[in-house]
């Protein structure tokens, strides 16, 4: 059925463009796929990327709406432009995975969570997903501490001969009263560095249309209104500047970045409340640098530093004690990173990582904590040549120091991963992973307006992970290349943290180890690229299973059953094609049905698949010097109505403009 | 290339496994039965709210049914199809009045009254921040966390419903975040909790006099208060969370409702209770409660062991407890992780679990629906008929200011209209008020079986709302009303045998008058408040009943005459200015609405019956009853306060005293 549609839409796509295309292209490009599976070689731990214009061409603004299209990844989405929008891989949970910037991490002490709706895809190079961490042994203790982790890479300035700037201009508007002006300056200082100055607002008030309509039992309707999503509206303002060059041997690079924004939190739409009245500010800066050399032919270290500053400020006037809460956290950090090849296919590593967090807040019996981490781990990979293997062990140690006392944890955990290429002449390769990681109770689960500070342990995680990857290059006269790979996955989950009111207490709550989940997975992704005369196409198709089964507690009703939010199956579906300067795009997201609560059996907690298409056409000029890009995108074509958070109704169809020119 | 198409088949196909996207329908019911069970007294069944978590929208009602056995879950829906987003999020409160069902819906700021046979909505009143209800007198109160800015916080209101219109009549200011209340002798003591302000925890009850509607006082009891009941001594049951900033423990607190303090603080940390006859059932705060019964005169714990199967163990986070009133079975209902559905478990009174139901998302409000037991009835248990009134056959109150609203006149309405409505008040154990007007208005009632004429016992008592303000001197409001009764000795079923006056204390006091009898005049667009109901009498005079600021009824609106007269033995005059103040004293024994209902002498026997020529009878028992207003007196301004009007007895129902199932 599926595939079926799937011919007719590469037919659809490619048929317009077949017909035009009489003339034969002079020089071969190969289009990128879009989610490119690494290369058996290079990767030896499952790993999914989204680079350069692949990027530009998805119907997304921010990194959580292109992270989607990765297998594996489950959004959290509480809808419109400035709504919050969190990311876990395989159900793990959020505060499982670990986003580095450029290489170094963003962090949040208080509650562990980066909203990765915040960031926006216009100055990203590249976006990649490793499940466990980077297939490197040369990266900082802090890379491989996250049980999963997602790299955004920021755009790099890259000159044609002779030119020492580039500008590019763009303008975005959407339906949803959106306007999205960003401006992006790269200028060569010398022939050793470079700079880049890159600034972004964007403006929505996020009111759109949502419907909700219901059935009786006998499919005749028992409601049908369309409402309007009020206080979603979002103002925000970035600027990036960022410096680099080389030295002997190695190079260098620094980051300012500054980001402020003022939201409405649209609340849950439940009966009777359909417009809430509190709001956001954020205001998060962070200057960074990095350095690293080859000291000798065996020896290369690097050097990692970050301060970062952020500010959040929630009014909520509509409380009975009207609410204007202001929190700062500060983080600097360190990490000293090195890596000594002792044989040829033997290397070995050590880094170090020094942070310190602190949380102030204008709340009540606030302890104001602070947080020092040690992070070192120590790792090694030898190559046999078909076979690669790397190992590392890591001790994390926090201590906390609050107004109400003192905290300490350690944790040792080690990592396994194996890599197994059969063949030289096929692009064959098998892996398997074996992770152990935990994360720290965060500021909020041990400090949360308690009138005692809870105890709470790390959450521990287990990873095993096998799975394999084909490419092929075809010489087909469609078909160009082809590739797929596949990863099966058991995950133990102890001690996990959860939070719950105390008794018939409203006013408080405990935080404990209590929860225990297993998840079983599948994720497949699959490539196709190739040309149909002079229309370049390509096509991604993801697929996620994923069984994550509460067992806490034998006791429980809803013992083994699907954690929240959870789909047993999710996929989508990216087809690309591209004929001379046009460029058309069509992308499918399916999240299948899920439960809102731990408890399965019962229709109030059900949740209904949803599933979107959208489209988008482009087309690039070039005018003398200048290039102009035009891009026309429609989102939820079908006008679906759906939630992904339980009433938080997201948009239906909408549509998006958007201009630019690079001088 | 084969694989390719292969692989991308797989793939698709194990994406088109899954079921595409269906219209959403309403919640459905889902019934769970437990085997039939029987009626017992007028308890049919009951209503359970689910709270559901704050914005899951999940506020859900169930009922269960005795008759069947049938428990029932989201039953809103299906009756109120149409209304968008259910029945909303977070209830709070579940309570029944008259006939109509109030839920209190927290988050979404409404107090949803429903038809208590259908579910079906009636009218959504829009109250911010909604916590609690309670009833007295034909008006719901409804507490609410919002109201006035103070300091960083805000705080609460008191709305007042009328149960008839369902309009909000009037509002009070109370303390910081109000809980749960209760309305007695005239007065709404209203629990504060301060929860919103962990550093400043509010410690007081306020008390709000129910006439003026104003805050009289606030009584300091505790820090962070929040259950609150009435014990059949009429005392406060009151909760407090305690302070643990301050090491001040959770405690419960009787407090008077006639002295307004705090009379003894026990150290039981309660969570939640119900109190039925002299026992208090509760469990008490913490990860491992104590279910147990306090006794509330002795105020002993006199169990502490509830459960006595081990099934406590089932329950893993008690959110409320009810009791039924007759057969003493409770029930527990059980809010698990706040997040998966709730069970209610059903124990005998032996404590050993009966049964255990899914319920919805945080079960945690329980309200009992009365049957109106017809004589000889269907369903009816055959050994468990009505201890109440079941029928009324007359109602003729004389004019006075609660006339027309108590039971409430809407134009059209006949007086064979107003006898249902008097009926639909006072019958079984709706305990809503009806007003009889001044001297001489009158009910007639009976019961579905003879009360019985127990020698040296009390054998009937009628319900009132009499209370003292001066204890040692039994006075307060009290408006004694003269009692009649009747046997059916013809066996017609209706009242229109011998009557029999009760001789009360005052019967023999020289002052009272027999045979008195009043005219009323109705009242013209002009005639002046401070004359408005013009009387005359058999004893050569006349006077006037004033129009208060109180009232709007007076003269019977279905009264078409414009004059109308009544008889029967005056009792003196009851009321008293004591410095500045009316107090009305009640007869030492024999009268209706005349001492507390809570007075052993507010109890009748029917060996006090004297026959017209005042010579004792000996009645075996009684069928029918009479009530009639039995003072003439009014109440005119002092001291600049308004007039309080006429004396006028008020009625509740009617019990029989010797009544077992």
């Amino acid at each position: 059925m599926l595939t079926r549609s799937l011919k007719i839409i590469l037919f659809l796509f490619c048929l317009p463009l077949y017909i035009c295309g009489q003339n034969k292209l002079d020089s071969v490009h190969h289009i990128k796929e879009v989610v490119i599976v690494a290369k058996p070689f290079e990767e030896i731990i499952p790993t999914q990327k989204l680079t350069g214009a692949n990027l530009a061409r998805l119907n997304t603004h921010s990194v959580a709406d292109a992270l989607r299209y990765f297998a594996g990844v489950q959004i959290k989405d509480y809808g419109g432009v400035g709504g919050l929008k969190t990311v876990n891989i395989r159900s793990m949970g959020s505060q499982h995975l670990g986003v580095f910037y450029d290489g170094i991490q963003l962090g949040n002490a208080q509650n562990g969570i980066v909203d990765l709706g915040k960031f926006s895809l216009d100055d990203m190079d590249e976006l990649a997903l490793y499940n466990g961490q980077k297939s490197d042994i040369f990266i900082s203790a802090k890379e491989f501490a996250s049980a999963n982790t997602i790299y955004l890479k920021s755009k790099k300035a890259r000159f044609t001969s002779g030119k020492s700037t580039n500008l590019t201009l763009k303008y975005k508007a959407g339906s949803i009263n959106l306007i999205n002006p960003s401006f992006r300056l790269e200028h060569k200082l010398s022939d050793k560095v470079n700079t880049t100055l890159s600034t972004e607002y964007l403006k929505s008030d996020g009111a759109y249309k949502y419907r909700i309509k219901r059935l009786n039992a006998d499919k005749t309707v028992a409601q049908d209104t369309t409402a309007t999503r009020h206080n979603g509206d979002i103002e925000s303002f970035r600027i990036e500047n960022s410096f680099s060059g080389a030295i002997d041997n190695g190079y260098w690079e620094t980051l300012a970045y500054f980001y402020s924004s003022h939201r409405g939190l649209p609340g849950a739409v439940v009966r009777n409340r359909f417009d809430y009245g509190q709001r956001l500010w954020d205001r998060n800066f962070f200057v960074q640098g990095s350095v690293i050399k080859n000291i000798t032919e065996r020896y290369k270290s690097s050097v990692k530093v970050k301060y970062a500053y952020d500010y959040t400020r929630y009014l909520d006037p509509e409380a009975i004690k009207p609410t204007d809460n202001t929190y700062q956290q500060q983080e600097t950090y360190i990490s000293w990173i090195n890596l000594y090849k002792v044989e040829k296919n033997w290397e070995i590593s050590l880094s170090a990582d020094l942070q310190w967090n602190k949380l102030d807040a204008n709340l009540d019996n606030f302890v104001y904590p602070e947080r020092y981490s040690t992070i070192v781990a120590a790792a090694t990979a030898y190559d046999f040549g078909k076979v690669k293997i790397q190992a590392n062990i890591l001790a994390n140690s926090i201590n906390d120091k609050a107004k109400v006392g003192k905290e300490s944890k350690t944790k040792l955990t080690p990592t396994f991963i194996i890599n197994y290429t059969p063949f030289d002449k096929h692009e064959l390769s098998f892996r398997a992973f074996y992770k152990q990681m935990f994360r720290m109770p965060t500021f909020n689960d041990l400090y949360y307006v308690t009138s005692v500070p809870s105890t709470v342990a790390p959450e521990n995680s287990t990873q095993y992970n096998v799975g394999a990857t084909y490419m092929k290059d075809i010489n087909n006269r469609i078909v160009n290349r082809f590739s797929v790979q596949a990863d099966a996955y058991y995950i133990d989950i102890k001690d996990k943290i959860i939070s719950s009111p105390k008794g018939n207490n409203n006013f408080d709550w405990m935080t404990q180890n209590l929860g225990n989940v297993e998840i079983k997975g599948l994720n497949l992704s699959a490539n196709l690229s190739g040309k149909i005369d002079q229309v370049h196409w390509s096509t991604t198709l993801t697929y996620t299973y994923d069984k994550a089964q509460d067992f806490s507690d034998k006791n429980d009703s809803y013992y083994s059953h699907q954690i929240p939010y959870s789909p047993w199956h999710s996929g989508s579906l990216i087809v690309s094609s591209q004929y001379k300067g046009w460029g058309l795009n069509y992308s499918f997201i399916y999240v299948g049905e899920r439960y809102d609560a731990n408890q399965n059996n019962i229709s109030v907690n059900y949740l209904q698949p949803w599933y979107t298409h959208d489209m988008s056409v482009q087309k690039e000029i070039k005018l003398k010097s200048y290039t102009i890009k035009a891009s026309l995108e429609a989102n939820n074509l079908l006008n679906q109505y759906y939630d992904v958070i339980k009433n938080y109704p997201m948009p239906g169809r909408n549509f998006k403009f958007i201009l630019s020119i690079q001088i | 290339m084969r694989n390719t198409i292969l692989t991308t088949l797989l793939i698709c196909s194990l994406l088109a496994i899954q079921s595409c996207r269906d219209d959403e329908t309403i919640s459905e019911p889902i019934d769970t039965n437990v085997g039939a069970d029987s009626i017992s007294g007028d308890i049919s069944g009951f209503y359970i709210l689910n709270e559901g978590n704050m914005g899951m929208n999940k506020a859900s009602l169930d009922f269960y049914d005795y008759a069947t056995g049938t428990y029932r879950s989201s039953i809103y829906a299906q009756a109120n199809p149409n209304e968008i987003k259910e029945l909303g999020d977070v209830g709070n409160d579940l309570q029944i009045y008259g006939n109509k069902l109030y839920a209190v819906i927290n988050y979404s700021n409404i107090v949803e009254i429903m038809d208590v046979k259908t579910t079906k909505k009636l009218k959504t009143i829009a109250i911010n921040n909604c916590r609690s209800l309670a009833f007295y007198n034909g008006k719901a109160y409804v507490s609410s966390f919002s109201g006035t800015p103070s300091g960083s916080s805000q705080l609460g209101t008191v709305f007042e419903i009328d149960t008839l219109s369902l309009q909000i009549t009037r509002q009070v200011t109370v303390g910081f975040q109000p809980e749960e209340m209760v309305a007695v002798n005239g007065k709404l003591f209203v629990a504060n909790s301060g929860g919103y302000t962990p550093s400043n925890l509010d410690t007081r009850v306020s008390v709000i006099d129910l006439g003026s509607f104003n805050k009289i006082k606030d009584i300091d009891v505790g820090p962070n208060l929040f259950r609150m009941a009435l014990s059949k001594d009429e005392e406060l049951l009151v909760t407090s969370r305690g302070d643990a900033s301050k090491n001040i423990a959770p405690a419960l607190h009787i407090v008077s409702p006639t002295t307004d303090n705090v009379v003894q603080t026990l150290n039981i940390p309660v969570a939640n209770m119900d109190v039925v006859g002299d026992s208090l059932y509760y469990y008490t705060l913490g990860d491992n409660p104590t279910y147990g019964i306090l006794d509330t005169r002795t105020k002993q714990i006199v169990n502490s062991n509830l459960i006595t199967d081990g099934s406590a163990s089932k329950i893993k986070v008690p959110t409320s407890i009810k009791v039924h009133p007759i057969r003493k079975e409770f029930y527990i209902t059980d809010g698990q992780n706040y997040v998966a559905s709730g069970y209610v478990l059903c124990f005998d009174k032996n404590g050993k679990m009966k049964w255990r139901i899914q319920a919805g998302n945080i079960p945690a409000h329980i309200a009992f629906v009365s049957q109106k037991v017809t004589s000889g009835g269907g369903s009816v248990d055959p050994d468990d008929a009505s201890r109440y009134i079941s029928r009324v056959f007359e109602f003729s109150p004389a004019p006075g200011q609660n006339v027309n609203q108590y039971p409430l006149y809407n134009a059209g309405d006949t007086r064979q209209m107003m006898i249902q409505k008097a009926e639909n008040s006072i019958k079984g154990t709706q305990k809503s008020l009806i007003s009889l007007g001044g001297f001489g208005g009158y009910i007639v009632f009976g019961f579905d079986h003879t009360i019985e004429n127990v020698a040296g016992e009390k054998d009937f008592k009628i319900w009132g709302n009499a209370f003292y303000y001066d204890h040692v001197n039994k006075a307060g409001s009290c408006e004694p009303g003269v009692i009649m009764v009747s046997a059916d000795k013809n066996a017609n079923g209706i009242p229109d045998d011998e009557w029999y006056e009760i001789a009360g204390s005052a019967h023999s006091d020289p002052k009272s008058i027999k045979n008195y009898e009043i005219t009323y005049h109705k009242p013209s667009s002009s005639t002046p408040n401070n004359q408005y109901i013009r009387w005359t009498d058999n004893q050569g005079k006349q006077g006037y009943i004033e129009k208060t600021g109180f009232g709007s009824g007076y003269y019977p609106a279905w009264i078409g005459d414009n004059s109308i007269t009544f008889r029967g033995t005056r009792l003196p005059d009851n009321a008293k200015v004591v410095s500045s103040m009316w107090y009305l004293y009640a007869f030492d024994w024999g009268y209706a609405d005349n001492k507390p209902n809570s007075d052993e002498l507010s109890g009748i026997d029917i060996s006090w019956a004297v026959d017209s020529a005042g010579n004792p009878v000996n009645l075996t028992g009684i069928d029918f009853v009479k009530v009639y207003s039995g003072i003439n007196q009014s109440l005119p301004s002092i001291s600049g306060q308004p007039p309080l009007g006429e004396v006028a007895t008020d009625i509740l129902g009617a019990e029989d005293l010797h009544w077992t199932k």
